[in-house]
């Protein structure tokens, strides 16, 4: 993406922010409070339409495109609060995201069952094994709405990788999950690129996690990208550590 | 109360109360499946009443009426849902009663074609024929029935076709994506499902079941009166949602039973009160029933009370 814009009012919450995220990496996306990480996240997605700038998904431009024809492309996002369908179940909720299921199509559910029902039989396996490296498989018979904070987020991981994307976006995927399962999950992200070729950005606060998986850091700051590029080198960069401490931003003061 | 014993009354009653049943299975797809508040479905009902009485009047055959009546009754939910259904739940709902107003309104204000307040005659066109037929062929064969089986019997089979067809629905992913959608759009759209698509598949859908009521009440009703087609029609719909309950589609057509009883069945029944008084005392039984519902029961008589807590 590049020169991405996005203001509120007078608010400008992503200020001509623009980064690369290469493909099959791990990027962490990180930034002091209000440093315009989630709306970049929306305005990638397609949640929020830029007011300037441009999003491309590999050669293709999906600037402005409606939310589900951009995870329909490729990019499935999370939430930072967690959206799950409390009143389905948890394992429906997961099963929801598969992208090829023609029984979703008005026509075929009615008049050819068919079609679809050996799919849901296949899909519900898929889910059942993603449930299950996530750990929360035991649920998956409960409704979403019963599961407790940490365990949404493992089901809203569980179904964007349902949703088989190129890139995910996780928004604080680690936020209120125990750190044993997050260490879990880490390495779980670890072997989904290496096996499927996932692209991962995510925003995160937790440093140690930022440091240790990432292959590239990103940093934002009042809307801009002040930094990117591998974690040893943000680590040590006065910028990074003026936006965190809350000096002024380098060159200015 | 005589008439509580009488084939007729009860023929009539539950015609009225098939019809009700078919018009709330619309609702029930909109609201208790889509989340879509639709305060208007009674344009829908009052769109398939005067298609069907208009197409029946130029002697358009009946499957073929019915047909395009139902045609009508989705393509203007479809019309209506396009501007409306990206708006926020409480905007559409407000929205929904005025579409629903402006069709009466049309309807009084257009007599040329409509009849306008004197009504539509002759709406049923060759249904009563039909009926007839039906009568003597089993009349024929020594069963003498009310002259209001046959609509009766027609409503009800198309009810309970329709209850099949919705519960078949139900177990499918199109429903599951359907009530994703319901439950929150942006996670939906999140993972790929076209979240306006489904909306207006469910205005369609819901609103054809509409105009299949409305075509039906035309056959009821022979002539058909703009007043027939008020607001509080929608509302008595509400009413049958929630006795039923939400989500079930069994549960709307025995709720539909106990109110088109008091709405209809109580105008035959010997009371010591003038008539525009049990009129009223009907709009209050109707309330009390949401009341007593939504006090012991809130799910409804057949809705699932689990979900009912689930607030995510």
């Amino acid at each position: 993406m590049e020169g991405l814009a996005k203001r509120f009012g007078g608010l400008k919450a992503v200020d001509g922010a623009g980064f690369a995220v290469r493909r099959g990496s791990i990027t962490a996306l990180i930034g002091p409070n209000g440093a315009g990480k989630t709306t970049a996240f929306n305005l990638i997605t397609g949640f929020l339409r830029p007011d300037a700038g441009r999003v491309r998904l590999g050669e293709e431009d999906v600037t402005g495109r409606r939310p589900d024809r951009i995870a329909r492309a490729g990019m499935v996002r999370t939430f930072q609060l967690t959206r799950v369908l409390g009143k389905l179940k948890v394992l429906d909720n997961v099963v929801l995201a598969a992208p090829d299921q023609p029984g979703e199509r008005l026509g075929a559910a009615l008049l050819r069952p068919r079609g679809w029902r050996p799919r849901e039989r296949a899909l519900r396996e898929e889910a059942m094994a993603l449930l299950a490296e996530v750990g929360i498989a035991d649920k998956a018979d409960d409704y979403a709405a019963t599961l407790s904070g940490g365990q949404r987020k493992l089901l809203e991981l569980a179904r964007a990788l349902m949703a088989r994307p190129a890139l995910v976006l996780l928004d604080e995927p680690m936020a209120g999950v125990n750190p044993t399962l997050g260490r879990r999950l880490l390495a779980y992200l670890e072997t989904l690129r290496a096996e499927r070729g996932l692209t991962i950005l995510f925003v995160e606060h937790d440093m140690e996690v930022v440091m240790g998986i990432s292959d590239e850091v990103i940093v934002m700051a009042e809307g801009r990208v002040i930094v990117q590029g591998p974690p040893d080198l943000v680590r040590k960069d006065r910028r990074v550590i003026d936006a965190y401490l809350g000096a002024e931003p380098a060159g200015a003061g | 109360m005589d008439a509580l014993l009488a084939a007729g009354f009860w023929a009539l009653v539950l015609t009225t109360a098939g019809i009700y049943a078919i018009f709330v299975l619309g609702l029930q797809l909109e609201v208790g499946d889509a989340g879509l508040v639709n305060f208007g479905h009674v344009g829908f009902f009052a769109i398939g009443a005067y298609a069907a009485g208009l197409m029946l009047r130029e002697g358009v055959p009946i499957p073929l009426a019915v047909l395009g009546a139902v045609a009508a009754g989705a393509a203007a939910g479809i019309l209506l849902g396009l501007p409306t259904l990206r708006l926020r739940a409480d905007y559409f709902a407000i929205t929904t009663i005025a579409a629903g107003e402006i069709v009466r309104i049309v309807v009084e204000n257009e007599p040329e074609t409509t009849g306008g307040t004197n009504g539509l005659r002759g709406a049923s066109g060759g249904w009563p024929d039909v009926s007839r037929d039906v009568l003597d062929f089993f009349s024929g064969i020594g069963l003498d029935l009310d002259r209001r089986v046959p609509l009766l019997a027609l409503v009800w089979i198309s009810a309970a076709l329709l209850v099949a067809v919705l519960a078949w629905l139900g177990r499918t992913p199109w429903r599951r994506a359907l009530r994703a959608v319901r439950e929150d759009e942006d996670a939906a759209a999140a993972v790929g499902k076209p979240v306006l698509v489904y909306k207006l598949q469910a205005m369609a859908l819901g609103s054809g079941i509409a105009a299949l009521a409305g075509v039906y009440w035309a056959f009821l009703s022979t002539t058909i009166y703009p007043e027939n087609f008020e607001p509080i029609v929608t509302f008595i719909g509400f009413g049958i949602l929630i006795l039923g309950g939400m989500g079930s589609y069994l549960g709307t057509a025995i709720g539909a039973v106990v109110i088109g009883f008091i709405v209809a069945g109580t105008r035959f029944l010997d009371f010591p009160l003038a008539a525009d008084k049990v009129a009223s005392l009907r709009y209050v039984a109707i309330g009390l029933i949401i009341m007593l519902v939504m006090i012991f029961r809130p799910q409804g008589l057949l809705g699932k009370k689990e979900e009912l807590h689930l607030d995510a």
